[in-house]
């Protein structure tokens, strides 16, 4: 069938503006190096990471653009770009987020071993921290309430006193996405080391537009 | 009204205004430095339950009781089950043992569960609790220190502090800010 002749050429004198637009939008997240962008997901100004000191502790929970993820997963081996785009279009359907808690001052027991006394208690605590995390954590919008698909700690190998929980959030069924407008609080529910609820709140816009890892000069 | 009686009138309010002013800052002279000292009181009570992450505590307390007691009702539900069954098979004649085997491992089952969970909720309440409180007083510590002031106090039902001027109540703005730093609404 035969489109209407007068509504074709308006058509065709948007189509340029309307593909600049969609260049505009999919280029406007800034790019950085690796360097770089491990510095603005650390820069409190930036709206990617919220803090939270209780008693010697410091609860940070930062935010992981999906590219840094995807290149996590990627590191040591051989980098194939194309494989590298499917793995940050997934982990754009996904909201991660670092949790870190770690000790006011670098000194003293290293966090897993607070407050511990004895072995048992330390087995505890670390099952606690490596299987018991997803239900201490929760992401919170207008629109959803859920707890992590996944919930790991970090392995320090004991090197550092604080410790990483590295959260995974992903739409539920029937959910098309995660929010992308509001704010999004990352709540963690700390009853290991009496800390209390944590609301992290984040604007949801500011997550969508975190910078970018520029992929040239960081898979080498 | 007579032009001396206007400003007594003046006089009288600005002594108020000053007096009310004087009150913040309370002049205790310190021996050593001879400095004012800035004393201000907080109502704990006031501060721990309109505290938002107390609130918070006290909400996810409750949706755990909640799903531990139908976690409870459930099992007791399945007993209430068995134990008509047993009843039945009484007046048909005899029990077979394996129902009353059952129906007692079922029993023993729910009196486990409910001293485990009434141990699980005890530590968890005593922890987001001690939480929430620890949350407060490292907040009202920073925030003393960022204000200039030398001494909080708290009242408390013991009666440490037994009375202060409205002047040196701090309790609206801490709780004000308490729970705007919880919210994230910076």
């Amino acid at each position: 069938m035969p489109m209407p002749t007068g509504f074709i050429p308006g058509l065709t004198r948007l189509l340029p503006l309307v593909g600049i637009c969609i260049l505009l939008i999919s280029c406007g997240r800034e790019k950085m190096d690796h360097a770089e962008l491990m510095r603005a997901l650390e820069d409190p100004t930036r709206g990617l990471v919220r803090e939270r000191s209780v008693g010697d502790l410091v609860l940070r929970c930062k935010y992981i653009p999906p590219e840094l993820s995807a290149w996590r997963e990627m590191r040591g081996r051989e980098f194939n770009i194309a494989e590298y785009h499917r793995r940050v279009a997934e982990h754009a359907r996904l909201q991660t987020f670092a949790l870190q808690i770690a000790p006011r001052e670098d000194k003293g027991a290293a966090v897993s071993m607070r407050g511990v006394q004895g072995y048992e208690e330390f087995a505890q605590r670390t099952a606690e921290l490596n299987f018991g995390m997803e239900d201490r954590l929760r992401l919170v919008s207008e629109t959803c309430d859920m707890h992590p698909v996944l919930a790991s700690l970090n392995n320090s190998y004991e090197l550092n006193r604080a410790r990483t929980v590295m959260m995974v959030f992903a739409p539920r069924e029937g959910m098309e996405e995660l929010p992308q407008r509001g704010t999004v609080e990352v709540v963690f529910e700390d009853d290991l080391f009496a800390t209390g609820i944590h609301r992290f709140v984040f604007d949801a816009e500011t997550l969508v537009n975190a910078p970018q890892l520029a992929i040239g000069s960081s898979q080498k | 009204m007579s032009a001396i009686k206007q400003k007594l009138l003046i006089a009288a309010c600005l002594a108020s205004v000053l007096c009310a002013a004087g009150a913040l800052t309370v002049s205790l002279t310190s021996g050593n430095t001879g400095s004012a000292t800035r004393l201000a009181f907080v109502r704990s009570n006031v501060l721990i339950y309109e505290y938002q992450g107390m609130k918070d505590a006290h909400a996810r307390l409750e949706t755990l009781s909640n799903e531990w007691l139908g976690e409870i009702k459930q099992k007791e539900e399945n007993l209430k089950g068995q134990q008509e069954l047993i009843h039945k098979a009484a007046d048909e004649g005899e029990v077979p043992q394996v129902l009353q085997r059952d129906a007692a491992a079922a029993y023993h089952e729910i009196e486990a569960l409910k001293s485990e969970i009434a141990g699980e909720f005890q530590e968890k309440e005593q922890k987001l609790t001690q939480g929430a409180l620890n949350q407060i007083n490292d907040f009202v510590q920073e925030y003393g220190r960022r204000e200039g002031y030398d001494l909080v106090l708290g009242t408390s039902n013991s009666g440490n502090v037994l009375y202060g001027v409205d002047a040196i109540d701090i309790t609206d703005e801490v709780l004000k800010e308490l729970n705007r730093v919880y919210t994230g609404n910076n």
